[in-house]
């Protein structure tokens, strides 16, 4: 089993449960556990509780906004536990991935999500010729 | 072989690529209109809301119908995305019993149109069509994402 928790400054976490909700469904969205840091609160409390919860038969992945960030800092120190992974620089795209995959090794799930979700930020400036194989 | 054949008006966007590419585990997804084939723009929308290791075609109705029937889409576990009931009819008119699952995803409302259920708004001429479909033996469904439960269009109340 997996657990996925997002956990970012304000309600970036909340958001993207939402659009989670528009793209897959909200049986889906509402899997992921999310955790807005708001101001005058301390995210070591979200380590806290986090903690309390914590089961060793759940691989946890753990999303946070920024790297380095007070929300990431709090909860890189759930790294202690083999069976979490902490990934910063949350998007949509990776959530997806990691939400909707059915692979049960978490590293492999983590590390396709991270490549997928950067692949998935480009710029574009001019209409991109197209030239792939589109043919029955 | 044709997993499924879903209408949906704004064709392949992020929750059709995602959602439905992943649960019907399909490797080539279909996009069978008329205009979209001869409008960049809209053909690179589509390529870039497709996931990738998916095959995706772009082609007009009759080429599908064609292509169908001559078995060039057997080698595919194919999901076909349609705009239109319409379409969808006109599919299921030209390949014989191709095509057994029709999912109604999402239709625009209009000044002509009912509201059947949240995402789904048929004219009176697209019941016409789908209950012909019935009549040929196609389970015709609405739902939006997987995630979603089944609503059989046959059992729904309406008009």
């Amino acid at each position: 089993m997996r657990q996925v928790i997002v956990a970012t400054h304000g309600g970036l976490s909340k958001g993207l449960q939402s659009t989670l909700s528009m793209i897959v469904g909200q049986n889906v969205a509402e899997t992921i556990v999310t955790y807005s840091l708001q101001p005058g609160m301390d995210a070591t409390d979200f380590t806290v509780a986090i903690k309390k919860e914590m089961d060793s038969s759940i691989d946890y992945v753990i999303l946070t906004d920024i790297l380095g960030g007070s929300v990431d800092n709090a909860l890189s120190t759930l790294l202690e536990y083999d069976n979490v992974w902490l990934i910063s620089g949350v998007n949509l795209i990776m959530l997806l991935e990691i939400v909707l995959s059915e692979n049960p090794n978490t590293n492999d799930v983590c590390q396709n999500a991270l490549e997928n979700a950067k692949s998935g930020m480009n710029l574009r400036k001019t209409v991109v010729e197209f030239n792939g194989d589109e043919e029955f | 072989m044709i997993l499924n054949t879903r209408v949906d008006h704004r064709l392949l966007h992020g929750q059709v690529a995602f959602a439905w590419t992943n649960y019907l585990n399909v490797n080539c997804i279909l996009i069978a209109n008329d205009t979209v084939p001869n409008d960049e723009t809209r053909k690179n929308t589509m390529r870039l809301a497709k996931p990738q290791g998916v095959k995706l075609i772009m082609k007009p109705i009759n080429e599908c119908v064609n292509a169908i029937n001559q078995g060039l889409t057997d080698k595919y576990k194919m999901f076909i995305v349609v705009d239109s009931v319409r379409d969808a009819y006109r599919l299921v008119e030209g390949t014989g019993n191709a095509i057994k699952k029709l999912t109604l995803g999402g239709t625009k409302a209009t000044s002509e149109t009912k509201n059947i259920s949240k995402a789904v708004n048929l004219t009176d001429q697209e019941f016409t069509y789908l209950d012909e479909l019935i009549l040929k033996g196609v389970n015709v469904y609405i739902q939006q994402v997987p995630s979603d439960k089944k609503i059989k269009y046959s059992e729904l109340k309406r008009r």
